[in-house]
Formats: structure tokens, sequence, C-alpha cells
């Protein structure tokens, strides 16, 4: 069927306030007599707080509140409730909050932090996760186990280990027995950050009579945040209303609060509005990827059938739990890579250590994870002499299959992608030497699920005039939501989508939605929407059947015009009927609610038979070319195919696929935050944590699978954190193919590269 | 301290008395209400706060407004002229460039400066105009496209 907007590359909705710098962001919020924040971070990474002295602060002209935990002594998480909103006698990381400050200006505040006291005792930090899993380590949440959590976290008392995410399917002991080959590897994956663009702002208006706390901020879930601050504060959800316009860019690091507790509890200290805007260096220290290793073991047989997997993961979550329950459970869905495989058993741990926290990062846990099994995969591939290409597609998963969770496969893009992507980088022939220089081709697969269960709501108010607004509580974040749910709206009411507006969130009047991540907004909220705009569609047949005085089941609806059968050359416009029945002034109101299929898992064997309402997939190639005197290494193409189920944009679409690609090539070759023994960031800045700028970027080519998810809104699924996980390993089998080096663990630095070939100077003579 | 400073923004002559030590970007955004200008970091390394001072892009945030007095400044906020697109922020907006959009309005005004200067860039010209403005959302390779495509209209408007 020919759609007229849907699948159309329309310009973002969004764009022209974006090029003349109208677009309004949580740090364009200004409110009369705003008042500014600042918080004392810790130095250290574990102390005992002894002593806190405010009193010269206090007595700062211009100072109009200091507050430390004995003011707040709350503490939030909704995947486990661990964290104290200002420490509570023990610091557990660098850059854990100890006293808020509120002044008339953030210099006045700055000052005021100057004047503050704390006298610390030192402790020695964990900063490695297997020190911390062993049994004689010492606790940094002895509470652990009294501590509230949600039901897909697995905690282990009176240890670190904060969730132990377990998947078994078949029986791998047996598996190994029979197979002819096993092959194991250790792959690792290091701290980065997210670097969106933005830094972390928010502003609270809270009255402290009343209790009722207005917040505006960065987040992209505000619904989890009311439910945080509500459940910490012990404030009813309907007295905190969050609002959120544009963001400039999450990548997951925004999701879950972030300052909203501070900025809540500095304003309702003081019964004013306050705005705290984090400098880059705090964002650093705030949110973070965290480290993750990864033990994997392939049994296989002689012609290259997979027919069991053993994978043990640890998560280095850092000093409070965050989304780490979750990031280890869901890279569990896709650490044994996108294979039939009947054996399988994995298990992942998330622990404590006195590190930065660890939040979600594009795909939770899941490109690290692709990163060791698709290394991994080239690796067998290289020494059972199999074409990389050929052991993937002999095993990947298809139609039918049932995946190493329980789900049987409905979709079929995976093999597609698989097939298009290797094409495109195969087209030419590559020289594989010249000079110094050799080359290589890699590639790597995903297969990701999405965030079950979750609830999306809509609601489209239809004015007289025919124009029509959406009220949605997806945060516009950079990855052109608003625009998609406008297509789809146009579409199904056959309006022009110029005329169809789209709010921001704000939790007084935008309907419920679970959270703007795990790439669920164009399936969920898509679907949510396409019901409010039917619902607007069936009120209109009545109205109209009542207007133009026939019965309803005359009526058929064409583009956003109403037909009579009994009178073919007449038609109605919405607008006709909606101002007639009306008369001068009213609005339609429609209503959508969409809570996709899942079935919560089995919590010793991670099996459901629907863990995620639809599977994203996607396969990427590289080709490298690595001076093998310097170590230099450069991306020469990188290739994207990812199945879209159908593209409601394709240039979104694209978008999506570019710009996640250089972020893992930053991410895969240099991108790092690095530690001090005493576990304190050393490079917190943009000077000295290096991203890709426009010299990095490199030749990419986008393609769009469309496979058609069937319940999908117009057969469309997410694509945005799936678009990042293959990068990296398909660079890296890329070197692998070029230098007949397996590098496992990242960043692929020039040094790492270079130490790697002097290291290996004879198998190169072969090249 | 106060100090009295007289520049043209946009187009606009304006004075005023700021402190010393205020940088242009606090000037800009605080006293002015420009909001277009944005803060990525502060120091110096993201380029979200470009404005362009006597025709060179630069950064307001390690530039202090008293250093301004005299000058001639162009934010995002003056390049579109009674309703229409600049050509670079319509380039932007056809070649699908803007993702967030955090880093476009300083990410534009690099382009500008760049083009104002140099018509017909080479691509290795156009991303070294703007390298200094980091993008963590689009990759570059539409931002690039659409610097090339304005330079192309904007010489054929001579
Ligand atoms: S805010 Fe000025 S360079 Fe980043
Ligand atoms: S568009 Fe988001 S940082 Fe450039």
């Amino acid at each position: 069927m020919a759609y007229r907007v849907v699948g159309r590359s329309v310009a973002r909705n969004d764009v022209i306030d974006k090029v003349t710098g109208r677009a309004k962001y949580a740090p364009d919020v200004v409110i009369p007599h705003m008042l500014h924040g600042k918080i004392l971070f810790s130095p250290y990474a574990s102390a005992r707080i002894i002593n806190i002295d405010t009193s010269l602060a206090k007595s700062l002209l211009g100072v109009r509140a200091v507050i430390t935990g004995k003011d707040v002594p709350y503490t939030y998480g909704s995947v486990i409730k661990d964290r104290p909103i200002f420490a509570q006698d023990v610091v557990r990381y660098q850059g854990e909050p100890i006293v808020g400050i509120v002044a008339d200006s953030e210099v006045i505040a700055e000052e005021a932090l100057n004047l503050i006291k704390i006298e610390y005792e030192e402790k020695e930090p964990i900063l490695d996760p297997f020190e911390a899993m062993k049994a004689d380590s010492s606790l940094l949440h002895a509470d652990l186990g009294s501590y509230q959590h949600n039901k897909i976290t697995y905690p282990e008392a009176e240890t670190n280990i904060c969730s132990h995410y377990k998947l078994r399917k078949g029986n791998v002991d047996d598996a190994f027995e029979k197979s002819d080959y096993i092959f194991e590897g250790e792959f690792s994956s290091q701290m980065i950050q997210h670097a969106f663009i933005e830094p972390i702002v928010a502003v609270a208006d809270a009255d402290n009579v009343t209790k009722r706390i207005t917040i505006w901020s960065t987040a992209c879930n505000p619904f989890v945040i009311r439910k945080e601050l509500s459940s910490a504060f012990n404030i009813p959800m309907g007295k905190i209303r969050m609002i959120v316009n544009n963001v400039g860019g999450s990548f997951g690091g925004k999701a879950y609060s972030k300052i909203e507790p501070h900025v809540a509890a500095l304003s309702l200290a003081c019964s004013a509005p306050v705005r705290l805007a984090l400098t880059r260096e705090e964002v650093f220290n705030l949110i973070v990827r965290g480290p993750g290793h990864f033990k994997i073991k392939t049994g296989l047989m002689k012609d290259g059938t997979i027919v069991a997997r053993k994978i043990e993961t640890v998560w280095d979550t850092g000093a409070y739990a965050e989304c780490g329950p979750v990031i280890a459970r869901n890279s569990g869905h896709t650490a044994a890579g996108p294979y039939r495989i009947p054996n399988v058993k994995i298990d992942a741990y998330c622990v404590y250590t006195n590190k930065n926290i660890a939040g979600a990062f594009r795909g939770y846990g899941v490109q690290e994870a692709t990163w060791a099994v698709e290394s991994h995969m080239d690796d067998i591939a290289r020494e059972m002499d199999i074409d990389p290409y050929d052991l993937r597609k002999k095993n990947i998963l298809h139609y039918g299959d049932e995946g190493a969770t329980g789900q049987i496969v409905e979709g079929t893009g995976l093999e597609q992608c698989l097939d298009a992507a290797w094409e495109a980088v195969n087209r030419k022939e590559i020289k594989r030497k010249s000079g110094s220089k050799l080359m290589g081709r890699g590639m790597a697969c995903v297969h990701k699920a999405t965030l079950a269960p979750s609830v999306s709501s809509a609601i489209i108010k239809l004015s007289e005039d025919g124009t029509a607004t959406l009220l949605t509580s997806t945060t516009e974040q950079g990855q052109g939501a608003t625009t998609v749910m406008a297509q789809i709206i146009a579409e199904e009411l056959g309006l022009p989508y110029e005329e169809i507006y789209v709010s921001g969130t704000d939790t007084d009047y935008t309907p419920y939605d679970t959270t703007t991540t795990a790439s669920r907004s164009t399936f969920s909220m898509g679907n949510a929407v396409l019901l409010a705009a039917r619902d607007i569609k069936e009120q209109l047949m009545i109205i109209a059947a009542e207007y133009i005085g026939v019965d309803k089941d005359e009526l058929t609806f064409e583009f956003g015009k109403i037909k009579v059968s009994s009178q073919p050359e007449k038609s109605y416009t919405i607008k006709e009927i909606v101002s007639k029945y009306y008369g001068l002034n009213g609005t339609l109101i429609g209503r959508g609610l969409y809570r996709p299929d899942s079935v919560p898992e089995d919590s010793e064997t991670g099996q459901s038979t629907k863990i995620t309402p639809f599977w994203m997939y996607g396969t990427q190639a590289a080709e490298v070319e690595i001076d093998i005197e310097t170590g230099e290494i450069n991306v020469l193409k990188l290739v994207a195919a990812h199945d879209m189920g159908s593209a409601i944009n394709p240039m979104n679409c694209r978008q999506q696929l570019e710009g996640a690609a250089l972020q893992g090539i930053g991410n895969t070759l240099y991108e790092e935050i690095k530690l001090n023994d005493k576990g304190i960031t050393v490079n917190p800045n943009f000077h000295d944590y290096k991203i890709p700028t426009a010299m990095d970027s490199v030749e990419i080519e986008s393609i769009l699978i469309e496979s058609q998810q069937k319940d999908g809104p117009y057969g469309a699924k997410g694509v945005g954190e799936p678009a990042l996980a293959p990068t990296g390993p398909a660079i890296r089998n890329a070197i692998l193919d070029a230098l007949n080096i397996g590098l496992n663990h990242l960043p692929l630095t020039q040094e790492k590269i270079l130490a790697a070939i002097e290291e290996n100077k004879e198998k190169l003579e072969g090249c | 301290m106060k100090k009295s400073i007289s520049l043209t923004i946009n187009g606009t002559k304006v004075d005023a008395e700021v402190d010393q030590n205020i940088t242009l970007l606090s000037f800009i955004r605080d006293e002015m209400g420009l909001m277009g200008t944005k803060e990525g970091c502060g120091t110096g390394d993201c380029g979200a706060c470009t404005v362009i001072i006597d025709g060179l892009a630069v950064k307001s945030c390690i530039y202090l407004a008293v250093e301004a007095d005299g000058k001639e400044i162009t934010t995002i906020e003056g390049l579109s002229i009674d309703g229409e697109l600049h050509p670079i922020q319509q380039a932007f907006v056809e070649e699908g460039a803007v993702q967030c959009g955090f880093c476009i309005p300083g990410t534009i005004l690099s382009a500008k400066a760049l083009l104002d200067e140099n018509e017909d860039p080479t691509e290795e010209e156009i991303k070294k105009g703007i390298a200094g403005n980091l993008c963590r959302c689009t990759g570059y390779v539409r931002i690039i496209k659409a610097i090339k495509k304005s330079a192309k209209v904007l010489q054929k408007a001579k």
C-alpha cells in the first residue's frame, strides 16, 4: 500500500527552531527571581565523613540555604533503592554529593563552597570488580539484602554483587562433551562517557508548605524520575511536575534521576526556584558507561554448527546500582549472539566498586556484549579456517528459530542485513598491502531486545480548523521521535504533516510513557499514537453520520475525507465536520494506550516465550587500513545495514546509523575514562577525553532493511541503539583480517595496535 | 568592578555595564537573553558557544565581555532575516544535518565565518573549519554536505 507521509523523508518538525536558535532546552529555562545551586562533591572515592562545618558558608552574604545528608535523609533508585541524595556519613565514589548550596548567584554559591570544611577519614577504595566479588572483600553496601529493588534485579546479600542474572537453556556441559571443537576467549570493554553536548541542568520551583514541586530538566524518562522523587521525598506523584522540552543528546546518560533529587531538595530548602547546572567536569563524574569483562566458551561441530555457548560477564557498576542490574540482564539477552544455539548458559554479575556510577549507554550492555561475542566469532572462524561470513550464515537465527531467551524469532531481517552489509563492503577488490599499510575487512552482527513491560499513552486534540496537536511524553533528544509521531498522525488522519503539532513532556498534562530509551518509542509510542488517531477517526464517523444524516455504516474514511457510499460525488473534510459539530469552538480528543505483549522471565533460567515485543537486527562491515610502522589505523569505509521494520522517515533512520557509526568509532579506537589508583577521574573534560571531530568523520554507507514488523506502526520498530553495537567488533575483525592479530581489550588505541604489531612480528611476515 | 562597553549585536548597537570578569557567553545569554548561543563545556573545547566577532568564529565562553567593546558580534539569532532562513540554515534543514540541535548554532556560525572568508572550500577545509565544533549525534556527514551545498547557493547568489 502506498502511503503519503509515512516512508517519506519529510524535514524534521523541530529543525527550523534548531537552526534559528529558538529551540528551548532545560539550560535555557529562566524563572523570575531564580536562585542558583551548587553541589560540593567528594574528592575521595572511599571515605568516612567525620564532620561537616557549614557555618562560614551559611553566614556568607547572598547564601540562602546550605543542606547536607542530615537535612534530607532520603534514598532513591528505582532499580535498587540504594542511593542517598547527599552522603550519609559514607562516601562511596569520587563525585558523591556531600553538601548543597543555594545562593543569589552561581559566583556566591561557588564562593560558599570554598568555605565549607569537611573532615574525612580516607579509605582504600575497591576498584577491581573481581576483588570486590571475593567473599572476604569489604562491602560497599552492608544493607544490600534489605534494599528495595525491582523484579528483574537479583541481589546477593552480604556481597558486593548487586545482581546476578542467569540464563540457562539446554545443557551446555553435555553439549561441550559432544562438541568437535571448543574455543574460549576473554574480552573487555572500557569505561567511557556519553559526551552529549548539552550538560545536565535542572531548575526546580518547590514550595515547602504545599510540597508542590515543578522541575524542568534534561531527563529522558521524566515519569521514572517523578516516581523516584515521590518515593524518596514521600510526596504524592501528582504534586510533582516534570517538564522536559528539547534534550541536547542523551544516549541513555540522562535516563533515571541525575540531579533532580538534589535540585528538588535545594528548592524545598528555601521555597524558591533554584537552577542547578553541572559543569562539564561534574557531568563526566556523574555518569559513565562502566567497564565490562567477558569470558566466552563455544562448542562447535566439524561443519561449523554451534552447539553450545557459555558466557560469564562481570559489570563494574560503580558505587550505586543506578540501572546496572538492568544492563547486566539485558546484555544477557544479546550475549550469545544472534545465532541458533541449543545450549546456552550465561551468568552476568553486576558488581559494586568505588568507581564512577555506570548507567545506560545506547543499548544497555548490548554494545559491550556484542563486542565480545562478535570478536569471538571471528576468532573461531579463523581457527577453523571458515569464512567469517559463512560461519555466521550457517548459524544465524531465522524465522521460527528459538533464541537463547526461549523466544521464537518472528522477524526475518537479520539475514538480509548480513548479506547486504557484506556485499556492500566487498563490492571492490581491496589491495591488501601498500607500502607499510595493510588492509582488511571485518563484520559483526547484532540482535537486541527492547524494554518490557512498558506502557505508552497518547492524546490527540483535533481543533475545529482540522489541525491536530499530539500530547506525548516521549522526549525529543535528537532521535526525531516528534517527527515520526506527526507522520503517523498525518498518515492515519489524512492531515497535512505540517499541521500536526507535537508537545514537549509535562507530566501535569501529557499522558504517561514509561521512558524514552531502549529504542522503544517508534514502536510503543507510535502504536499509542496510531490508536489515538483511530479513536479520533471513530468519533469523526459518529459525528459525521449525525451531521450528514446518514447511517454510520454508509461512511468511509479516505485520506482525510469522509465519503458517503450513496453519494459518490460528495465528500466532507475533517475541518467541515468538526467545525459544524462544534459550531465555533471545540476540540475532539482521541486517546491511545499501548501495552506491548511480553512474558516475565523465569528468575533461575531467564527463559520467557516473549522477553521483548520485538527484536532489532543489524550487521556492520568495516574496511580498515593499518600502518604497521606507526600502528595508525584508518577506517576507510563503514557499512551499516539495519532492519527498521519499515522506515517511517528514511532520513531519520540514516541519521541514526551515521551518528552511531562515528560514535562507535570513537568508543572503539580512543575513548576512555581514566581513573588513577585512588579512583579519581583524570580526564573529565573534552580536552583530555577526545570524542570524534569532523576531522575523524568517515564514509558511511547506510542500508535500510525493511522486514515489516507485524505489530509495529506501519511495520516500524526501533533502530537507534542497535546501530552502535556492531561498529566496534566490525573494526576489530577488520584488523584481525589485515594483521592476523586479535585485539580483545578496548579501546584499540594506536599505541595498543603498535605494541601488538611489535609482539607479533612473525605473524605479520606472511601478510 | 563594572566597566561600560558598547558593541553591536546582530546589527543593533548595545551599551552596557558589565562585570570585568564575565564571559561574552554569559553576557549574550544572561544579559541579552539570546539563548541560541549554547554552553557545552565552558572551557573552550566544544564550540557550542561559537559566535562571530568581526568576521571570525570565536568561542564566547573563553572570551571576556569587556574584550568585545567596540566589536561587531553575530549570534545565531542574527542569521535569518525577515522570516527567511540564511542559506546555511536552509541547507542544514534540507540535508538533514540536525539531530538534537545543541551543537548546531555554533556549527552554523563556524560555517558562516568559513564561507565568508573562503567561498569555495574543499571538503578538507570544511572539516577543518568546523573541527572545533563537537557534535555527538550526527557523525558530521550531513553537516559537511550541508555546508558544501550552502557554499554553492551563496556563490550563485553573488
Ligand atoms: S562552551 Fe565554549 S567551547 Fe564549549
Ligand atoms: S546534533 Fe546533537 S550534538 Fe550535534
